[in-house]
């Protein structure tokens, strides 16, 4: 079982992890709460750093442990080379043991030793595939980076990708959170504006003697003439000026 | 809105509001659904395309939502 090589520092960064979904529900500070675990538990780092990526291979998201863990994750993307976007895009964990020795990626393993940052290890964050045909989905990557020539092994390897499986989860929920709730906004709006529309319709029918079709007409005639939302007419014939709603911000 | 226009002449006038508005599909259902209409999007869609009709109100409501849309 690889769950045999989970150090206490490591759990407690899982306990750290997972403990955010019920308090924490902004990407940003959970991404530097992972790259804060990763660094606290894969040994020989000096820094570490999360990304979000998306289909497009832009970072979406992204936090660091510091400066230059910030700067070397820019340059992969200004660049479009680097072991996180490799890691990300063949999904699979990827391990830089020398940068002036490395060649897959030249320019930025170059830059990358001019700033001291020697190895560096990155694991792609993979969400189990939805439904079942696409086995997982790359959402970003999770790295860590070292001063010194092979600092990271087989061993790193293992407990960043522990690390990093329910790390994207956790973001994968966050997000469905956020866009749920935004969701939930925008139809408790669609909903309050159709009702006032409706019940206006069914006022000017009563009022005007007029069919379901006559009514919607009065309607969006005045709202053309006056250049004013449909909304804001239904209102009117309601006799309700335009107030803000106690129960809503 | 002309009142003696026909269903097809009503949707390929809004057809063709729809396409020089440049409007996505998804904000412009929500929109016609926040001011009534009762149509999904799917529907919406191949209306536009003029392979489906919309009864009178929905296709008022429709012509409406693009011209808020658009306009505003």
């Amino acid at each position: 079982m690889r769950r045999e090589s989970v150090t206490g520092e490591l759990q407690a960064a899982f306990a750290r992890v997972s403990g955010l979904l019920l308090t924490e529900h902004v990407a940003g500070p959970a991404i530097a709460k992972i790259a804060q675990a990763a660094f606290e538990s894969i040994p020989g780092s000096i820094g570490a750093g999360a990304t979000l990526i998306d289909a497009q291979g832009r970072p979406t998201s992204r936090a660091s442990t510091g400066a230059l863990v910030e700067e070397a994750d820019q340059l992969q993307y200004e660049l479009g080379e680097g072991p996180c976007l490799a890691a990300w895009a063949h999904a699979a964990t990827v391990r830089m043991d020398d940068a002036t020795t490395e060649t897959r990626w030249p320019r930025w393993s170059e830059a990358s030793a001019e700033r001291g940052l020697l190895s560096c290890l990155s694991v792609p964050l993979l969400l189990p595939g939805g439904n079942g045909t696409r086995p997982t989905e790359a959402i970003g990557a999770l790295k860590v980076y070292s001063d010194r020539p092979n600092a990271f092994d087989a061993g790193s390897e293992r407990l960043l990708e522990l690390l990093a499986t329910p790390a994207a989860v956790m973001l994968a929920n966050i997000q469905a959170h956020e866009s749920a709730e935004q969701l939930s906004a925008a139809l408790k709006e669609s909903l309050h504006s159709r009702s006032v529309i409706d019940m206006a319709k069914g006022v000017l029918m009563e009022r005007l003697n007029l069919d379901e079709r006559g009514a919607l007409r009065a309607l969006t005639d005045r709202s053309r003439q006056e250049g004013a939302p449909l909304f804001a007419v239904a209102l009117s014939v309601l006799d309700r000026p335009a107030e803000p709603d106690p129960e809503r911000p | 809105m002309n009142a003696d226009e026909t269903a097809e002449e009503q949707r390929e006038r809004s057809a063709a509001a729809y396409r020089s508005a440049g409007l996505a599909l998804e904000a412009l259902w929500l929109h016609y659904f926040s001011i009534g209409g009762d149509a999904g999007e799917l529907e919406i869609d191949a209306y536009l395309n003029r392979s489906y009709m919309l009864r009178p109100v929905q296709r008022d409501l429709l012509d409406h939502a693009i011209h808020e849309l658009d306009g505003h």
